[in-house]
């Protein structure tokens, strides 16, 4: 993997041209984070041929981390970019009242002994008290604030992908630990795998066509998901394998296919959603972890959630999106009508300003509202383009809501970009209540694009974009997105969603299947209304009735293909509604329920 | 007599589930560390993995 002098000339000049011409968060991170990286850019230009190929390295990746941005990275060339070093064991915090503690809480099938298993207490890290290793840790992480730099920084105890860490210092690491009472220790020595990807996943680094515009992911934490998987989670992995079979044509109803998959308690998208119902004192209530927003087919996302939905009690939904690093913008963002009856307005998308995003814009149509701004900005010195969400508004608005209970959402420091979107559009439309394990989301709010992507955009010998060597590749955050609502045009980046309740993370939390934060949610959940409509449809003759079922909702008011129809004052239980006179051969009627004049349920249905 | 080969049979029904179910945890257990190793693939050193990659 050695770079000559000419390569990394070539890689610090692309990094240069993409900071400073294509960067949107460039003057934010010089005001939040204090860092200049074009100089540090152009100094290493300057030295690079004196420095070894691990100080170069070394020095890329620390002007990247420093931007304090996962959409913004120096991707480090094979063999490292397809390899993940791991310890065969997770850390994990927990706190005991005020006191934060760190645990084992999986171990790779074959390394535990009688002393060393899931749930001993882990004191020391090579003798340098684990709070300290943790915090030195976090330190070379690249996360927006200090909760997610921590939470980056303890998962790179024991895994690094090595596309965008630099392998660690240490060959191994000596564990001083408790366990029964007793202090011990343990050597471990780091292990490098080739870092594969689950059945049906693909490469976030080299994502193609229209998927590659929309995401807004950090990469590192969704395959830092998938080794975890390979690690710690057999079943799961073979879960995927078995929904393929079943769900792919081409690969399923062999001899040997296995026996058929219950996708009333499986997702058919098993690496993005798991569900179940859960009993907690409050109530029995519905449960979705969405693993990652990683899927190029944003319409199958939204299609599965509803129809997994369906499944589970309709008095309140649990909805966990820890450890979700992001995926497809369209996913996310097109997910939140689901839950609520209020219109979804997007978030905002924009360039900043400079001669070659107004070059990206002139050459494609999929950025023609961005053209104008960009162009003006030669008189206007405006920064920033306008603008612009990534789809038009009523494709966030195609499918209505779905689910109609309450919904609690659950968030972590490890959420990020299309998850922190999700999150913002979760809070600034009301839908529900946040309950945050830390202080705040990540705080990643942009579309990514990386330097292959941008290569395929300008083809040719006049192209600003060259081919890298040995797979070294860049990836950056090229539109930044404000919300909406009360918190019209505040940044999502460094900022992030902030909950409404926190919830410290208990031993029997980390031990025990998030007990504790799973009761805190649904005490949440069982002070939040119930408001339900239902329609069913009778035919008599040529007209059709509707028969709406009404729960804790005082008005209803029904709109056919869009348009007012009647307004009627309802109690709990039945209200039928007459269509004498329906013409076309599809006609769609919505039913929206008030509950002191405030919009508080809705359904659409097929007439 | 009778009563004490009956006592000891009882006895022995006894252990049977016990080391039924230590064989089944066994096989589960390996079973999964299989899986693993079969998803991970290869894994090496990290040291001999640098070497090889020109990192030192």
């Amino acid at each position: 993997m050695l770079l000559s002098p000419a390569d990394r000339q070539l890689l610090v000049d692309q990094a240069l041209a993409l900071i400073e011409y294509l960067y949107v968060h460039l003057p934010l991170k010089r005001a939040m984070h204090a860092v200049d990286p074009l100089q540090r850019l152009r100094l290493l230009r300057h030295r690079s041929a004196s420095l070894s190929e691990p100080a170069f390295h070394a020095e890329m990746v620390s002007i990247f981390t420093r931007l304090r941005d996962l959409h913004t990275n120096y991707i480090l060339p094979e063999p490292l970019r397809t390899r993940t070093a791991f310890l065969p064991f997770r850390l994990e915090e927990f706190f005991e009242g005020q006191e934060r503690r760190y645990i084992v809480t999986e171990v790779k099938p074959g390394t535990e002994d009688t002393w060393f298993r899931r749930g001993v207490l882990v004191t020391h890290w090579n003798g340098i008290p684990i709070d300290r290793a943790v915090e030195l840790n976090a330190d070379r992480e690249a996360g927006s604030n200090l909760d997610a730099r921590h939470a980056r920084g303890l998962a790179a105890m024991t895994l690094r992908w090595l596309a965008l860490s630099l392998p660690p210092d240490e060959e191994w690491v000596v564990v001083t630990y408790r366990s029964r009472g007793r202090v011990r220790e343990r050597r471990f020595d780091w292990q490098v795998f080739e870092s594969g990807l689950s059945l049906g996943r693909t490469d976030p680094l080299a994502a193609t066509g229209d998927f590659a515009f929309v995401l807004g992911v950090d990469a590192k934490t969704e395959m830092e998901r998938q080794a975890r998987k390979l690690l710690f989670a057999p079943e799961a992995v073979e879960m995927v394998r078995q929904v393929q079979q079943q769900t792919d044509p081409l690969l399923g109803g062999g001899s040997d296919a296995p026996a058929p998959v219950d996708f009333t308690t499986v997702s058919k998208l098993p690496d993005v959603f798991s569900f179940r119902t859960i009993k907690t004192p409050s109530g029995t209530f519905g449960y979705v972890r969405i693993h990652t927003f990683y899927v190029p087919d944003d319409s199958a996302f939204v299609e599965e959630f509803v129809r997994i939905a369906a499944l589970l009690p309709s008095n309140g939904l649990i909805l966990d999106v820890r450890g979700n690093g992001g995926g497809n913008i369209l996913a996310g963002e097109r997910l939140l009508q689901v839950l609520t009856p209020q219109p979804i307005d997007p978030e905002r998308f924009y360039f900043i300003n400079s001669a070659l995003t107004r070059r990206i814009c002139d050459a494609s149509p999929s950025f023609v509202e961005w053209r104008e701004s960009i162009a003006q900005a030669v008189e206007t010195g405006a920064p920033f383009s306008h603008g612009f969400p990534l789809l038009p508004v009523e494709r966030y608005n195609d499918v209505g809501q779905k689910y109609q209970g309450p919904v609690v959402l659950v968030i972590d420091a490890r959420c990020y970009s299309t998850t922190d979107i999700f999150s913002a559009g979760f809070q600034d439309h009301g839908i529900g209540k946040i309950l945050g394990t830390s202080g705040a989301t990540g705080a990643g709010g942009a579309n990514v694009w990386g330097h292959e992507l941008l290569l395929t955009m300008f083809p040719g010998a006049d192209s600003p974009f060259k081919p890298l060597p040995n797979k070294a590749s860049f990836r950056v955050a090229v539109r930044r997105c404000t919300r909406v609502g009360k918190r019209s045009g505040v940044l999502v980046e460094d900022l992030g969603v902030v909950p409404d309740e926190i919830h410290r993370m208990t031993r029997r939390d980390v031990l025990h299947g998030n007990a504790d934060l799973i009761n805190h949610a649904g005490e949440m959940l069982a002070t939040m209304p119930v408001h339900a409509v239902t329609a069913k449809v009778r035919s008599e003759g040529t007209s059709k009735q509707v028969d709406a079922v009404t729960k804790n909702i005082s008005r209803l008011d029904a709109f056919l293909n869009t348009r007012p129809y009647r307004s009627y004052d309802v109690v709990d239980g039945t209200t039928s509604i007459d269509f004498p006179l329906l013409t076309g051969s599809s006609n769609t009627l919505e039913l929206r329920g008030f509950r002191n004049e405030q919009l508080a349920v809705s359904t659409r249905i097929q007439l | 007599m009778a009563k004490k080969t009956a006592s000891k049979k009882s006895a022995a029904k006894s252990m049977k589930p016990k080391a039924a179910h230590k064989t089944t945890a066994k096989t589960v257990f390996l079973k999964r560390q299989e899986a693993v190793e079969e998803n991970l693939g290869e894994s090496e050193p990290l040291r001999n993995f640098l070497t090889k990659a020109g990192w030192y």
